[in-house]
């Protein structure tokens, strides 16, 4: 089966002036559908620029990128804008909710950009995976932290997307809201979904099928629980 | 249709800085509603009055003919005035059906601070010169007329001041019967009075010191003499088949120091006032106008910047550049479309004080009334407005289509 997401040779190297900061070094990673895999290195390891390549959001200096075997390096803005709408779900350490939009018309944001039609029914079911489906009409600031990140997850997982990228979503959260959220990928996870997770929490990671760990630029990977690494569907 | 409701939650949540904006559009817009309005108004007005006119052309004295004359049109007192006598003259011309004297002369008002004018023709001419006066009452005629010092008061004057027919009115020591109210003509003859041509002249004699032109001496510059009978202009219309060029050159052969002014040259020294007037104002909207654009654009960056992030998740998650582009143009289109909406409103409320405004700065080319809302210029001034948010838009929107998805997974 073609892997989720394939990088090979992968670098990157930012320009600050005249200053090279090699951010990634000849990453080579393979990610399998089904898995859940955490991220973890130190604060400026290259955690986040490594997301930003497998998300699409960036390009590389140099090395491949396949997502669903699909070389994604050599399109232009609007058909990676496509992949990154059909295949990729996103969540952010600050949620990023609308403001002035319902929980609900945030969970459907991704879908009105698709261009696809809003069935109230499938946004509600979505609020129920999150377990907010009596909140279908509050607005965030009428949330807590937990509960907009748990909107956030629904909005994510709205397009159907192959594989969540997730970088620290628990990073604002209280102990008790990671856990929630934690659980919540986990049983997206066992769903189906391919989940890729950056965290600094060393319990959760220890919970995922595969940690890789990161530093200065370069991975290496562990096998910690072979159970998730074949997807069990 | 994603983008407009999202624009719109996005200027909810710029609500005070937007509605600021969108204040400085208000005015500008406001300030375009009028000027147009007006313009219209008077353009319109102008056409139609003068084509009422029952005269072909008017005679004025030789000094600034062209004022004179439009400012005999557009009501105003002229200081310098004509021998009557030259009626006979004038009347000798083959051609001319009738010619007939006119006086204007001013009253002054002490009570409002401003001076009254007031009008003389010959009563058996009126219906030639005004085809289209109504008049309630009747227009003051022969002797009696001049010993009562019967008057007929226009619309708004009679409004003003409360006047039925058989009421007195005073002027300084003059004191004035009423014997007739002109209908409302919705033109500047609502704002004088009239009377029979020898009560004016008498009022004119006694307010000025009348300086007559000589009329025995043309290549003298200017001399002038005292006259019993002073009018200010002669109303001249011509027979069926008469020439206006025969008339003209038999008229300035046998009486000097006098001028001909056509209807249409009358027309087109009003419109030059009223066309550098529309300049002169339609130039301060466009300055007003780009202050408004200069705001719309650095609120719109500072909401951009502000966004970034936010901006950067939507790309995440799918929105296309192009989505962005036009969530952008949409919030500055609300911008200005709201401050167009208000500025009509403003302009339409307003209109009154404007008027008044107006009225005093350049009041031979202005008459009340002119500023009504008109549906047409009310989407002149909206479109002009969307025009203004597209235009202001497009660099806020540039910036913000150019944020990298990238922004969405910066940490703070
Ligand atoms: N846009 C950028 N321009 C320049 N340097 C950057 C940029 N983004 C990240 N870096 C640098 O790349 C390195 C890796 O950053 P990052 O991927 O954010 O690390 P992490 O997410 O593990 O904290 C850091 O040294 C960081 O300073
Ligand atoms: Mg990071």
């Amino acid at each position: 089966m073609l892997p989720v997401i394939a990088l090979e040779g992968v670098e990157k190297i930012y320009r600050r002036g005249s200053e090279e900061i090699h951010a990634l070094k000849d990453v080579n990673i393979t990610f399998q559908e089904g898995e859940f895999i955490s991220i973890v290195g130190q604060s400026g390891s290259g955690k986040t620029t490594l997301l930003n390549i497998m998300g699409c959001l960036d390009r590389p200096t140099r090395g491949t990128v396949k997502i669903d075997g699909i070389e994604v390096s050599t399109m232009n803005e609007k058909e990676i804008s496509r992949i990154r709408r059909e295949k990729i779900g996103f969540i952010f350490q600050q949620f990023y909710l609308i403001p002035g939009l319902t929980a609900a018309e945030n969970v459907a944001l991704p879908l009105k950009f698709s261009r696809k039609p809003i069935d109230k029914k499938y946004i509600l079911s979505l609020l129920d995976t999150v377990g907010l489906d009596m909140r279908a009409k509050h607005t965030p600031d009428q949330l807590s932290g937990g509960e907009m990140q748990r909107v956030a997850i629904a909005r994510a997982i709205a397009n159907h997307p192959h594989v969540i990228l997730a970088d620290e979503p628990t990073g604002t959260l209280d102990t008790k809201n990671s856990m929630i959220i934690f659980e919540l990928l986990k049983s997206l996870n066992s769903r189906g979904l391919t989940i890729i997770l950056v965290t600094h929490n060393v319990a959760f990671a220890e919970k995922t099928g595969r940690v890789i760990s990161i530093s200065d630029g370069q991975m290496n990977s562990t096998r910690l629980d072979s159970k998730h690494i074949t997807g069990s569907i | 249709m994603v983008t407009p409701k999202l624009a719109y939650k996005n200027f909810l949540r710029q609500k005070r800085r937007n509605l600021f904006t969108a204040a400085g559009i208000a005015v500008s817009i406001a300030l375009l509603f009028s000027t147009l309005s007006i313009t219209k108004g008077f353009e319109k007005r102008m056409g139609t009055e003068l084509q009422r006119t029952g005269i072909d052309f008017l005679i004025v004295p030789v000094s600034c003919a062209h004022e004179v004359a439009s400012l005999l049109f557009y009501g105003k007192f002229t200081p310098t005035f004509l021998d009557q006598a030259i009626v006979e003259e004038i009347k000798r011309s083959p051609g001319i059906e009738i010619a007939s004297p006119i006086i204007v002369a001013q009253m002054p008002d002490p009570k409002k601070n401003r001076k009254t004018l007031i009008y003389g023709y010959e009563s058996e001419y009126i219906k030639k010169i005004k085809p289209d006066w109504r008049i309630k009452g009747e227009m003051p005629a022969g002797w009696d007329a001049l010993r009562l010092n019967k008057i007929l008061v226009g619309s708004d004057i009679a409004k003003e001041k409360g006047l039925k027919i058989g009421d007195s009115i005073s002027y300084g020591s003059w004191t004035f019967l009423v014997s007739g109210i002109l209908e409302r003509t919705f033109s500047k003859d609502d704002a004088f009075i009239y009377a029979e041509i020898r009560t004016v002249q008498e009022v004119a004699i006694k307010t000025t010191g009348l300086r007559v032109i000589e009329v025995d001496d043309p290549t003298c510059v200017l001399k002038h003499r005292i006259t019993d009978d002073p009018i200010s202009a002669v109303a001249v219309k011509l027979k069926g088949a008469a020439s206006f060029m025969e008339v003209k050159s038999d008229l300035t052969k046998r009486i000097p120091n006098i001028k001909t002014v056509t209807v249409s040259d009358a027309v087109k020294s009003v419109s030059a006032i009223a066309a550098s007037a529309k300049t002169l104002s339609l130039s301060i909207v466009i300055v007003a106008l780009m202050v408004g654009a200069a705001g719309i654009i650095n609120s719109m960056l500072i909401t951009v910047n502000e966004q970034t992030q936010e901006i950067g998740m939507m790309r995440a998650i799918g929105a296309l550049k192009s989505d962005i582009f036009k969530m952008t143009i949409y919030e500055s289109l609300i911008i200005t479309g709201t401050g167009a909406i208000a500025g009509i409103i403003l302009a339409i409320v307003g209109a009154s004080l404007i008027e008044e405004i107006i009225g005093r700065l350049i009041p031979s080319v202005y008459s009340k009334g002119l500023l009504a809302f008109d549906i047409e210029l009310a989407a002149v001034c909206f479109l002009m407005s969307l025009i203004l948010g597209i235009c202001a838009g497009l660099y806020p929107a540039c910036k913000a289509s150019k944020v990298s998805p990238v922004e969405a997974i910066k940490r703070l």
